[in-house]
Order: C-alpha cells, then sequence, then structure tokens
C-alpha cells in the first residue's frame, strides 16, 4: 500500500502539467494531450502484460 | 461505499461553497469550511477507540522497500501501479481543465461551476450504484477499457462544447468512467498482492 500512496501522488503532476500545458498550449491541446497520453499509457500496460490482458 | 462517499463529498463540498460564494463572498465560504473542519475533529475525536486487525512490521522505508521487492517480482503488479501512476498524470490533466473551461469558455457563475463539479461527481455516484447492482464487471481489462475510452470521450467532447448543459452531461460522464477505473484496479492490486 506505500508503493500504491506513492503512485497516487502523481495526481499533484498532473495539475502541474495541466496548468503549464493551459498556459502554453490552450484548452483543446491540453485534453488531447491528456487523452493521447494516458490511452497510451493504457495500451502499453495491456499489450506488456499478459495477466493484465486477461484478468 | 468506497465511491460513494468522496463523490457524495465532491458533489455537495463545491455546490455549498458556490451557493455561499453567490450569496455572501469567498469569506463566508471560508469561514464555513473552518466550521465544518471543527465538527469533523470533535466528530472524530468522539469515536470509539479501534485496534488495527493487522499491524504490519517495519519502519515505512522497510515497507516502501519490501513492496517494491514484491513488484520486482510480481510482474501484473508492476504494470496495475505503472497504471496508477501514468495513467493518472495524464488522465488527472482534467482536474485543471474543468476550471480553465467554466472561466474561459463557458463563463460560468460560482453556483453554475459548483454543478459542474456536482455533475463529475453525481456521475461517479451513479456507476458506483450500477456496479454494485450488477456485482460488477467480470473481465477486469474491459472494464479498465470502458473506463478509459468513456473517460477519454467525454473529456475529447467537454473541450469542444460551449454549451454549459452539455458539459454537464459530459461531466457525468466523466466522473462514471471513475468506480471503473478505480474499483478495478484496487481489484487487482487486491488479488494480487498477500496482507503482509
Amino acid at each position: 500500500m506505500s508503493v500504491v500512496a506513492i503512485a497516487v501522488q502523481s495526481l499533484a503532476i498532473a495539475w502541474l502539467l495541466g496548468g503549464w500545458l493551459l498556459d502554453v498550449a490552450g484548452i483543446m491541446p491540453t485534453v488531447l494531450t491528456a487523452v493521447i497520453g494516458g490511452l497510451t499509457v493504457f495500451f502499453i500496460a495491456i499489450v506488456a502484460s499478459k495477466e493484465l490482458r486477461s484478468s | 461505499m468506497n465511491q460513494l462517499g468522496p463523490s457524495a463529498g465532491r458533489a455537495f463540498g463545491p455546490l455549498l461553497a458556490g451557493i455561499l460564494i453567490s450569496i455572501r463572498s469567498v469569506t463566508a465560504a471560508c469561514f464555513g469550511l473552518t466550521a465544518l473542519y471543527f465538527v469533523t475533529v470533535i466528530v472524530t475525536m468522539r469515536l470509539p477507540h479501534s485496534r488495527p486487525t493487522f499491524v504490519q512490521k517495519g519502519s515505512a522505508i522497510q515497507q516502501i522497500g519490501q513492496g517494491f521487492g514484491h513488484i520486482r517480482k510480481t510482474p501484473v503488479v508492476f504494470w496495475v501501479i505503472f497504471l496508477q501512476a501514468f495513467s493518472l498524470i495524464f488522465f488527472g490533466m482534467a482536474f485543471p481543465v474543468i476550471p480553465a473551461i467554466a472561466v474561459e469558455v463557458l463563463d460560468t457563475s460560482e453556483v453554475q461551476f459548483a454543478w459542474m463539479w456536482g455533475a463529475f461527481a453525481f456521475g461517479q455516484a451513479a456507476a458506483a450504484i450500477v456496479l454494485a447492482i450488477i456485482g460488477g464487471i467480470k473481465r477486469s481489462a474491459i472494464s479498465l477499457l470502458a473506463a478509459v475510452l468513456l473517460f477519454s470521450v467525454f473529456f475529447v467532447f467537454l473541450g469542444l462544447t460551449d454549451n454549459y448543459w452539455f458539459a454537464l452531461v459530459f461531466l457525468f460522464g466523466m466522473g462514471a468512467a471513475l468506480p471503473l477505473w478505480g474499483a478495478t484496479l484496487m481489484t487487482l492490486l487486491q488479488h494480487f498482492t498477500s496482507p503482509e
């Protein structure tokens, strides 16, 4: 659970990165970065882990 | 229950704060929050003493070390943690985007903005209730895929809309994806990790 607690802190990075992207790029590029990035992470994990795929 | 409690807080907290700000001021909302914290402290102090059923041995650093050791030996746990950490970095960007859309695109009042968070939380609560009724989705991979697609589609629509009522619908959809995602990841972690 300690490691999970560390992983969940990535939400703070999301706020920082999202706020910075809103400033430099605007709303729609931030939305697209979030969606494309999130989907990429998801498919990397699904493709890499057979157990996750079959779970 | 794990999903319903926080979603109820996320629905009613911003709503009450928005109402207080619109009828009084930001100061009134801050005082309201302080009063609520005071009540919370009193209630917490009056809770009956309870002993934890399982006490972890070693310091926090040792527990983290043991956790990383377990992850190294159990690849599926590594990928679940990877999903939890890195997807949150990207999908979590929705949280600063929502206030930006409210101010720059929708030009909402305080109460309207509060209802945006309310719609998000109501979506979360509704999905949690539906999942509880149907007993969850058996295939975790399908549940995670449904969650990311639901969240992504509604998030893109939210970014495109300039209509307040459509925004509420899209936020409801985004909120509905959270229990699918959160409950499934927690179930996977519990399934692949032992209590110690």
